[in-house]
């Protein structure tokens, strides 16, 4: 024990390396460039399919539900446009007893988008039924056929018990309580929260984004591009050569970046892309060692960022 | 028998008359000072060519205990191959060059004898101890340890010659912290007071 303690003491003891005195003088630094959204409209409307027992207490009802979903959506806090609401059962004696008005819909839909003519309008159909059983059929290929329309796509929220939930695929369910629930505004709140207003991609390209900033063009001589960014990169120099800074010509790299359009925050992806640089300030055709006992390489030959991937 | 007896009696009084004699001490240490000067060469491995000039002083506490400073000076410079690295790189060691060495410590004798050299007797102690103090380098001033094993030798009245082998050890920050281990064997010639 005490020999190899000795043997590795006389050997690890007094190691001279050769260093550079003038090393190159070297930084690197991470261009991060992020996608913009931008905030759609809230374009909603409401369809109740109520029944209720005590029928004067229909219309009550109805528009205490009618008021929950304008408080819930008024967090949305964006341009919001509430299209004229469809009740299937306007005495809440019969779930369905009234046709949904396909045209009536579509055309609201259709002035909607007239109404903002440069935003991408996605209406969310807020379905209100308040029965534990699956919905009629005519209503269920009623609502499928206002969405069908591939130039409206729409999103569907049902306030409702489970049955109708799964029945209809909605986007977004939020829990039925009881007619005049205090609670339905703050479940619905807390869904719009999440998902409105809808955001679509600022746009589809980043154009030109320096790779060195102000203060970098400055002190900078040469420098790499130590890894390809991203397949929608371009416009940037070769990566891992030694490239000459030409100030009157800053290198940059532009991302081109996938589209989306009017979606609901929670699934939106910003996209954020990101390039790493080794910039040389000074003595760039010395030796670079990474560690002691490395072998040394000059900078300017070695065909990779030597900081960066080591 | 009686021969033997005739012989013991005829021998014994040539042998009481043979006197036993002990030498007294001749190389006596106890309270005294010595100071020497000397030459010296500082090999660690680092590239240097370390030859130094070296000052060494010491008090005798008691016959075999003595505490002692030590001073050398190198004249150190880069040896070929090093140089030859650096002309064609430019690349240098990240050993520190010795600039000079400043030593405290103790030394104890450890045994005392004397030899028949060229007609004449060697007085002599075999003596070993340490010190501590400071490497003084090109880039810094660094902390130094080093134990020597040696012989002290009586040359004549109050003249002595004292050949020690040290190890030396010193924290050096290199490209990384490195306790450097290096050999200092240290020849003086001085006198004692």
């Amino acid at each position: 024990m005490r020999t190899t303690l000795l043997a590795l003491l006389l050997a690890g003891c007094g190691e001279v390396h050769f260093v550079d005195p003038n090393p190159p003088r070297l930084f690197q630094t991470a261009v991060k460039y992020t996608s913009g959204a931008v905030d759609e409209p809230v374009v909603w409307i409401a369809i109740f399919n109520l029944f209720f027992q005590d029928a004067p207490g229909c219309a009550w009802a109805r528009e205490t539900t009618l008021s929950s979903l304008r408080q819930g959506f008024g967090v949305a806090g964006a341009r919001q446009l509430e299209l004229a609401a469809q009740d299937l059962s306007p005495d809440c004696r019969q779930r369905g007893q009234k046709p949904l008005d396909v045209a009536a819909v579509r055309t609201a839909f259709a002035n909607a988008k007239a109404a903002f003519p440069r935003a991408h309008v996605r209406p969310v159909i807020v379905y209100v039924d308040d029965i534990d059983l699956m919905a009629p059929s005519e209503t269920v290929s009623a609502i499928a056929a206002v969405r069908s329309q591939p130039d409206a796509p729409t999103l569907l929220w049902t306030v409702g018990y489970e049955p109708v939930i799964a029945q209809l695929r909605s986007d977004r369910s939020v829990a039925w309580g009881y007619a005049g629930d205090p609670a339905l505004k703050t479940r619905l709140a807390a869904a719009v929260q999440a998902d409105l207003p809808l955001q679509t991609t600022a746009q589809l390209s980043s154009g030109p984004v320096p790779l060195l900033d102000g203060a970098q063009l400055e002190t900078t001589r040469e420098f790499k591009v130590c890894k390809i960014p991203d397949a929608n990169a371009a416009g940037y120099p070769v990566v891992g050569v030694t490239h000459v800074l030409d100030r009157a010509r800053p290198p940059t790299v532009t991302f081109t970046v996938p589209q989306w359009v009017a979606m609901p925050r929670s699934l939106f992806q910003k996209s954020t892309y990101s390039v790493a640089v080794e910039g040389c300030t000074g003595n760039c055709d010395r030796y670079f060692i990474g560690n002691p006992g490395d072998d040394p390489q000059r900078w300017d030959e070695a065909n990779r960022c030597l900081l960066v991937n080591g | 028998m009686r021969a033997l007896l005739l012989a013991a009696a005829l021998i014994a009084p040539a042998a009481l008359a043979q006197e036993v004699r002990v030498e007294p001490r001749l190389f006596v240490k106890d309270h005294h000072y010595f100071l020497s000067g000397g030459l010296t060469w500082l090999e660690r491995g680092d590239y240097y060519n370390s030859p130094g000039a070296v000052f060494s002083g010491s008090y005798y506490l008691r016959e075999s205990d003595a505490v002692e400073i030590r001073a050398v000076i190198f004249a150190s410079w880069l040896g070929s191959s090093g140089s030859q690295v650096v002309n064609s790189t430019g690349l240098v060691p990240d050993s520190h060059r010795p600039v000079s060495l400043l030593a405290a410590g103790w030394r104890h004798s450890l045994a005392y004898g004397k030899v028949a050299l060229a007609g004449s007797i060697l007085h002599f102690d075999v003596q070993g101890g340490g010190d501590l103090g400071t490497l003084l380098t090109d880039r810094a001033l660094t902390p130094a340890a080093c134990g020597f094993f040696g012989v002290v030798a009586r040359l004549g009245n109050h003249f002595y010659g004292q050949l020690d082998l040290a190890l030396v050890g010193s924290l050096e920050q290199r490209s990384s912290a490195v306790f450097a281990v290096g050999f200092l064997p240290l020849l003086t010639l001085g006198g004692w007071l």
